[in-house]
């Protein structure tokens, strides 16, 4: 609240205009509230990405690892036929 | 007539300057006419654009405009801008006190109306602007 007030008219009408400001108030984002926004999206996005990667790599591994049951199997395979 | 609009611009820059709260820049043709319309040819003598608690909870600007004969008040928010017309032959008085330990009351009174404001002391803008009322009473300012 502002520390210089207004102390309300009294007595007679006086002479005076009145002017209705139209139009639609274009409220712009304060710099404050467009930091906050760009924050929380990029720790958003940043999560997002995070959980993918993580998915990613765990989906890695676990191709690695069946990779290597794969080889096993062939090589196993491999040696029975070589017995044969 | 000139120096007239100069003084107009001036008074919508003063306004337009402000900045809590601040006035959309996309108001300043309206409010341009408004005022001259309002000031309807008086020749201008001082005025004072300020941010200020307009009452109700109400927060804007008002701006005090002294010409040769009429001493003109405006309040304008983020809806209206209302003026208000008093004839310096109208003054009767002004009263002054301290009130809230470090705020000037002002009150101008006229034959038939009264309007003040309350503001920081050290406002020497303010309490500059209201002496200039004053001396205007006594004629200094007289343009005939």
């Amino acid at each position: 609240m502002s520390r210089i007030e207004q102390i309300p008219s009294t007595g007679d009408r006086v002479d005076g205009l009145r002017l209705e400001l139209e139009g639609k108030v274009d409220k712009k984002l304060s710099e404050s509230t467009f930091f906050w926004v760009m924050g929380v999206a990029v720790v958003v996005v940043g999560g997002i990405l995070t959980f993918v990667m993580g998915e990613v790599s765990r989906t890695n591994d676990k191709m690695e690892k069946l990779n290597e049951k794969v080889i096993v199997i062939d090589t196993k395979i491999g040696e029975r036929s070589n017995s044969n | 007539m000139h120096d007239n609009e100069q003084n107009l611009q001036k008074i919508l820059d003063d306004i337009f300057t402000l900045d809590s709260p601040r006035i959309q820049e996309s108001r300043k043709q309206q409010i341009y006419a408004f005022i001259k319309t309002t000031v309807n040819g008086d020749c201008l003598r001082e005025h004072l654009a300020f941010n200020a608690n307009l009452g109700n909870k109400k927060d804007g600007a008002i701006v005090y405009i002294l010409t040769n004969v009429r001493f003109i008040k405006i309040d304008i928010d983020e809806n209206e801008a209302k003026s208000a017309s008093y004839l310096l032959k109208s003054i009767t008085g002004i009263e002054r006190k301290i009130v809230d330990g470090d705020r000037e009351q002002t009150v101008i009174v006229f034959q038939s109306a009264s309007f003040g404001l309350k503001y920081p002391v050290s406002d020497e803008k303010i309490s500059g602007f209201f002496q200039k009322v004053d001396q205007s009473r006594a004629g200094e300012c007289s343009d005939v």
